[in-house]
């Protein structure tokens, strides 16, 4: 376990630049305080709160935090009652959510105790005091108080650039073909002929994901890594199942925005990509590339789960920490 | 569609109310931390340090759902002031954690070694030196958490387990040895909120919350739960909750926690020397409340 003053992360080499190391004086802040991670979880599924419990124990084994938490509002331990669990008096909260929205904005607010009970404009964020002993701000007055500091909904940092960037590298160095096929890295050169395909779900309900899409996939554009950079979603234009007519490109890498792995990243997207048959077994890692064509007409097909479950994303909880800590001090 | 993506993209209001999203107005400031508010009335002590106390009391086995916990027998008590300890006690015991099945009625002959080889347990044990790691020979790569979590996922049948307080915890494994905070930790996997709920209800503190102020609470897609009703409410805490065995002993087939949100269901003695945690249920969970809205659309539709 590495001290807390060491840099957190520095790994994502291929990427150019990695995340910055804590201050020590952050460092020591960090140490009294518990972290709760905020998941969806699922009661049919186990893929739905992998990613949470993932990033949760990449960051309870740091040791930066005196507490690591995880909490969900489909399974067990949920927002409801996960504080009377935490023992520390400061506590972090992070949606491990892909953008902001009604989770984030209402569900967990209430959940936590960061709202009154009737009164939605009460919002009391982001730095709460609640007596959460007595379960949360209606009960009654004394016993143990938290301070609670909300943070921000992990997608929405700006470090999510440095992890789609490395997922969508990965997905290509991962093929074992790579060496084979005599061109390093399977895709020669990306920034020449390849594109990189950002899909969120998209809804004419709610933009908010998608809008950080199309952010997320403007700034990878600039870097001029790969030769063309497309927002997409599954329900919204750009539809990502005319990706065939949206590039021209011959190597097509796909990275889907989303926070867990399942029914959109391995059934619904690849059936959109027409890389799946409806009702036949999920998309894996495994089958990519994917081939359409032969000879100078052929395209090929990188299909990459889902941003959420990237490792680096421990670093990016880590970092909406530290962007509250710069925000509203101790 | 699964439960989770109809949840998460579906709009709040979409079925019911509560739809219009209130943004924060005022700008947000920094309030100036005032801990303890009124420390003329006593804190209810931290799940951890209850525990503790608890677990040094008593020469064990100690019970929690379909959990034994026993001393590890090679683990010598000593008693010591100790700057920070729990009452200036410092408990160096150590505990193994095993389901009921598998300790047989026999607490003691769990910490046997031949016992243990022949229930052919699944070993998570303690990595010397390691503060909060576990790992298991099997595995050194995987902390013992991450094993001890994903045994907790699934059922014998291979089924997701989303509800923890199940009692279908699979038998088969021992945790341990493990130091007292490491049982705290172990068992936040096992029973989530359940040494939590259990302090303060031995403290007096622990705030029960009726299902009228749960289901008035749900916004959305969930605000119909507010139409359930007596009658269903009696129907699902049968169906969902469950309760103790029946008297052939077919095991309780919904939840092992205790419900006492529900009218009507006594909430346990505080006795902080019986040897065993209940499992206690202070609001309905959100499986009850998913299962609520699915019973309330079934008789509607």
């Amino acid at each position: 376990m590495p001290p807390s003053s060491t840099p957190v992360i520095d790994r994502d080499t291929t990427v150019g630049a990695g995340f910055a190391p804590l201050s020590a004086e952050l460092a020591a802040h960090l140490k009294e305080c518990a972290l709760v991670l905020a998941g969806h979880g699922s009661t049919l599924n186990a893929d739905s709160s992998e990613p949470t419990y993932q990033h949760a124990e990449t960051l309870r084994r740091r040791g930066i935090f005196a507490e690591v938490h995880e909490c969900f509002w489909k399974e067990e331990p949920n927002f409801r009652n996960i504080l009377r669990e935490v023992e520390a008096r400061r506590v972090y909260i992070v949606p491990n959510f892909i953008s902001s929205g009604y989770f984030t904005e209402q569900v967990i607010p209430r959940e936590l105790g960061l709202i009154t009970r009737g009164e939605p404009g009460s919002l009391r964020w982001p730095v709460t005091h609640c007596p959460v002993a007595h379960g949360g701000p209606d009960g009654p007055a004394g016993a143990v108080w938290k301070e609670l500091r909300y943070c921000q909904a992990v997608g929405l940092h700006p470090s999510m650039t440095r992890a789609l960037m490395k997922r969508a590298q990965d997905v290509v160095a991962a093929w074992p073909g790579a060496a084979a096929e005599g061109s390093g890295a399977g895709i020669a050169d990306p920034s020449r002929t390849a594109a990189l395909l950002i899909v969120g779900h998209g809804t004419s309900l709610n933009d908010n994901s998608l809008k950080i899409v199309h952010e997320q996939a403007a700034i990878l554009r600039a870097t001029g890594r790969f030769a063309e950079v497309h927002a997409c979603a599954m329900e919204q234009e750009p539809l990502i199942q005319n990706w065939r007519t949206l590039t021209q490109l011959p190597d097509v890498v796909v990275v889907p925005f989303f926070i867990s792995d399942g029914l959109h990243s391995w059934e619904d997207i690849p059936v959109l990509l027409g890389v799946r048959e409806q009702g036949g077994p999920p998309f894996r890692l495994a089958h990519n590339p994917w081939l359409e064509g032969s000879g100078p007409a052929r395209r090929r097909l990188w299909y990459a789960n889902s941003i959420g479950t990237e490792p680096v994303i421990a670093d990016v909880i880590l970092a909406q920490v530290a962007q509250f800590y710069h925000e509203h001090g101790e | 569609m699964s439960d989770m993506s109809a949840d998460m993209f579906s709009q709040p209001g979409a079925e019911g109310t509560g739809g219009t999203h209130e943004a924060p107005e005022a700008p947000w400031t920094l309030e100036p931390l005032t801990l303890n508010p009124s420390p003329a009335r006593p804190s209810p002590p931290c799940p951890s340090d209850h525990l503790r106390a608890w677990l040094a009391a008593a020469p064990g086995p100690w019970r929690i759902g379909q959990v034994a916990m026993v001393r590890a027998e090679e683990s010598a008590r000593t008693a010591r002031t100790e700057a920070g300890g729990a009452d200036g006690v410092a408990d160096e015991s150590r505990y193994l954690l095993l389901h009921e099945d598998d300790a047989a009625g026999e607490a003691d002959a769990a910490t046997d070694s031949a016992a243990r080889a022949r229930a052919a347990l699944v070993p998570l044990l303690l990595e010397s030196g390691a503060s909060t790691v576990l790992s298991a020979p099997a595995s050194a790569s995987t902390p013992a958490p991450v094993l001890l979590r994903e045994w907790l996922r699934w059922d014998a049948a291979g089924a997701f387990r989303p509800l923890r307080g199940a009692p279908n915890l699979r038998p088969g494994w021992i945790l341990g040895p493990l130091s007292a905070m490491q049982v705290v930790e172990a068992l936040r996997l096992i029973y989530p909120g359940a040494v939590a709920d259990w302090a303060l209800h031995e403290a007096g503190a622990l705030r029960v919350t009726p299902y009228e102020e749960s289901a008035a609470r749900q916004t959305g897609r969930f605000s119909v739960v507010r139409k359930l009703g007596d009658e269903r409410l009696a129907d699902m805490l049968r169906e969902c909750c469950g309760g103790a065995p029946s008297a052939d002993g077919t095991p309780n087939s919904g939840c092992l926690r205790i419900p006492i949100w529900a009218p009507h269901t006594p909430r346990p003695p505080t006795a902080k020397s019986r040897p065993e945690i209940p499992l206690l249920c202070a609001e309905a969970c959100n499986y009850f409340i998913s299962k609520a809205r699915e019973k309330i659309l079934g008789r509607l539709d």
